[in-house]
């Protein structure tokens, strides 16, 4: 393998990504990138770190991700769920994931924080500026095969909204999860 | 002229080896999907192949460009054609060298994801915005009340922070 004598700036590999480069300049970086082993390598593991972080999915999905999951074919089952009450959901074989629609008043509100914790308090996880649709009233959860025992029994979601620099205890929510 | 008939295997082998990660990761930013950057690699590969074969490459020094000059006009093709995709591929794995396989590791999704628990929720929040979500730096820093300078080295250290705890390192 060669020895770059001018290697790729990690910005500038962040700036390709994200469109911030001119045309001329990211012409310039891929061909360098095409003639040098270590600047190669180091594009594909960046390319692989890009493109995993782009098909990830988060807890709390925007409304349009979810437009995208649908259309790139994830088939996804939706629970509607209302503060103070208890929905049920299940796992089963022709879904590959599960959205709680959390259903709350999110009007006007600057950001929204969603906690997630076991019944007994143990296990706890907090979520900041979460996506939500403040129009439809609705925080999406997203909730995959691979997080069946990541709590101790189903989670508490507690919502959180944020207005004018003032943090406000929305609702909890409650989904019984059936895994299979 | 190159005779890379006569030493074909070996030959072949070495430029699908060189170039398969290249093209892929070009692919994946210009095509921004995994199975489509698959396709793609094996198209320019197999296009690369016949042109060797066919002594279309006259200067093996060139042979870089001409891979990237490839894989320009494949990538524009595949945007103008996606449905053409699939027929690729089937071409393609018909035609590659037997027993190359340009096979990829995608990143561990369960090591991203605790690689993501680890930054801080700023931090998070603007990875996620910027890849998930596909927004720039000035929709980011007006939903976070940022310039997008400071959006753009925020991002900048969360990914170098990500790359580092993706290869395994320390941060």
């Amino acid at each position: 393998m060669n020895t770059c004598t001018k290697p790729i700036p990690f910005e500038t590999l962040t700036a390709l990504w994200t469109g911030e480069l001119s045309e001329a300049e990211a012409a310039a970086v891929e061909e360098h990138v095409f003639a040098c082993d270590e600047c190669s390598e180091a594009f594909d593991r960046f390319a692989k770190l890009a493109i995993g972080l782009r098909d990830f999915i988060p807890i709390v999905i925007s409304h349009a991700h979810r437009a995208r999951l649908v259309s790139e074919g994830t088939r996804i089952c939706n629970t509607p769920v209302e503060a103070g009450h208890t929905a049920r959901a299940r796992f089963c074989d022709k879904v590959d994931l599960l959205v709680h629609e959390l259903i709350a008043d999110l009007s006007g509100v600057d950001s929204v924080d969603l906690e997630l914790s076991s019944p007994d308090g143990k296990t706890r996880l907090l979520l900041e500026r979460v996506p939500f649709d403040a129009e439809a009233g609705e925080l999406l959860v997203a909730c995959q095969r691979h997080y069946e025992g990541m709590f101790a029994g189903d989670p508490i979601m507690r919502v959180y909204a944020v207005q004018a620099g003032k943090r406000r205890h929305v609702g909890e929510y409650i989904v019984e999860h059936a895994w299979r | 002229m190159l005779a890379w008939i006569s030493v074909e295997n070996a030959a072949e082998r070495n430029v699908c080896e060189r170039y398969a990660n290249r093209i892929r990761a070009y692919a994946l930013r210009h095509l921004r999907n995994s199975s489509a950057a698959q396709d793609l690699v094996q198209h320019v590969l197999l296009a690369v192949l016949s042109a060797l074969r066919e002594g279309r490459v006259e200067n093996p020094a060139s042979l870089d460009a001409y891979v990237l000059g490839t894989c320009r006009n494949a990538v524009m093709d595949m945007q103008r054609r996606e449905a053409r995709q699939r027929r690729i591929a089937e071409r393609a794995a018909l035609e590659l060298p037997e027993g190359f396989e340009p096979a990829w590791v995608g990143v561990d999704r369960v090591r991203l994801e605790n690689c993501l628990r680890e930054l801080g929720s700023r931090e998070r929040t603007v990875v996620l915005e910027t890849f998930v979500e596909d927004r720039d730096a000035e929709e980011i820093g007006r939903a976070l009340k940022l310039t997008s300078g400071n959006v753009r080295v925020i991002r900048h250290r969360a990914l170098l922070q990500l790359q580092v705890c993706m290869d395994g390192g320390q941060v």
